[in-house]
């Protein structure tokens, strides 16, 4: 199932509405699906900070592989820009040296069991897979 | 849904969905606390990274005149974040009795 939405952080609530019908059709338990709901956020938002080169809108799609969650981002009409490359942040800081920047791609790199960038057609595609099975 | 309300005590309640889309909401509360004060996450579903900024930035602030914020009744899910972030290093987080 495939949608799209508008690049902005305004969208948040129809992606999240989106997401939470998928997610009870699929059958997907809480833990997991509060996985993919953090990172779609993070991702979409940063689609929305760093493509807004394009005003196209952004497609959201999910499907299901057996004990496996799909979900791809995919924003048209960009340069290059992979989320994935950014440098791991330092979480284990003082209060002092503490920054938000490149927290949310912590978070999901440590919550998701996969993520992949590629790039064509001028679009970034962006590919994650949870496991429901551990 | 993302709510903020403060009680006549100071204790801030959070409740719902804590996204990027509700930064300046929170931030415009959290802005205001100048003491030590309790916030109470007991109905609060959701928390990315950019609900984190907001009580990182108020933290570091409060921690420039000896006050903290306390963070109660985490859910499971919410508390993994938290972990996750190492946030649990630098915020007081009260489990439940």
């Amino acid at each position: 199932m495939q949608r799209n939405f508008k690049k902005d952080v305004k969208s948040l609530d129809e992606v999240f509405t989106f997401l939470g019908e998928q997610m009870t059709l699929l059958e997907i338990p809480p833990e997991p699906a509060y996985a993919v709901n953090l990172a779609v956020e993070e991702l979409f938002t940063n689609m929305v900070k760093y493509g807004a080169g394009s005003r196209e809108d952004i497609s959201l799609s999910l499907m299901r592989d057996g004990e496996q969650l799909i979900v791809r981002l995919v924003d048209h009409g960009v340069d290059p820009f992979d989320p994935t490359a950014t440098e791991e942040v330092d979480t284990s800081t003082s209060l002092e040296e503490k920054e938000v920047g490149g927290l949310g791609i912590h978070l999901i790199k440590h919550m998701l069991d996969n993520i992949e960038h590629t790039y064509a057609d001028r679009c970034n595609v962006i590919t994650i897979r949870k496991n429901l099975e551990h | 849904m993302f709510s903020i309300t403060v009680k006549d005590d100071g204790e801030i309640l959070v409740a719902g969905r804590f996204d990027a889309s509700q930064v300046d909401v929170a931030d415009a509360v959290f802005m205001k606390v100048t003491s030590t004060t309790r916030v109470n996450f007991q109905g609060l579903d959701y928390i990315s990274s950019a609900g984190l900024g907001v009580l990182l930035k108020t933290q570091k602030r409060l921690s420039g005149s000896g006050q903290s914020l306390i963070l109660t009744h985490m859910n499971k899910l919410v508390r993994d974040v938290f972990r996750i972030a190492r946030f649990d290093l630098v915020f007081r987080i009260e489990e439940d009795a």
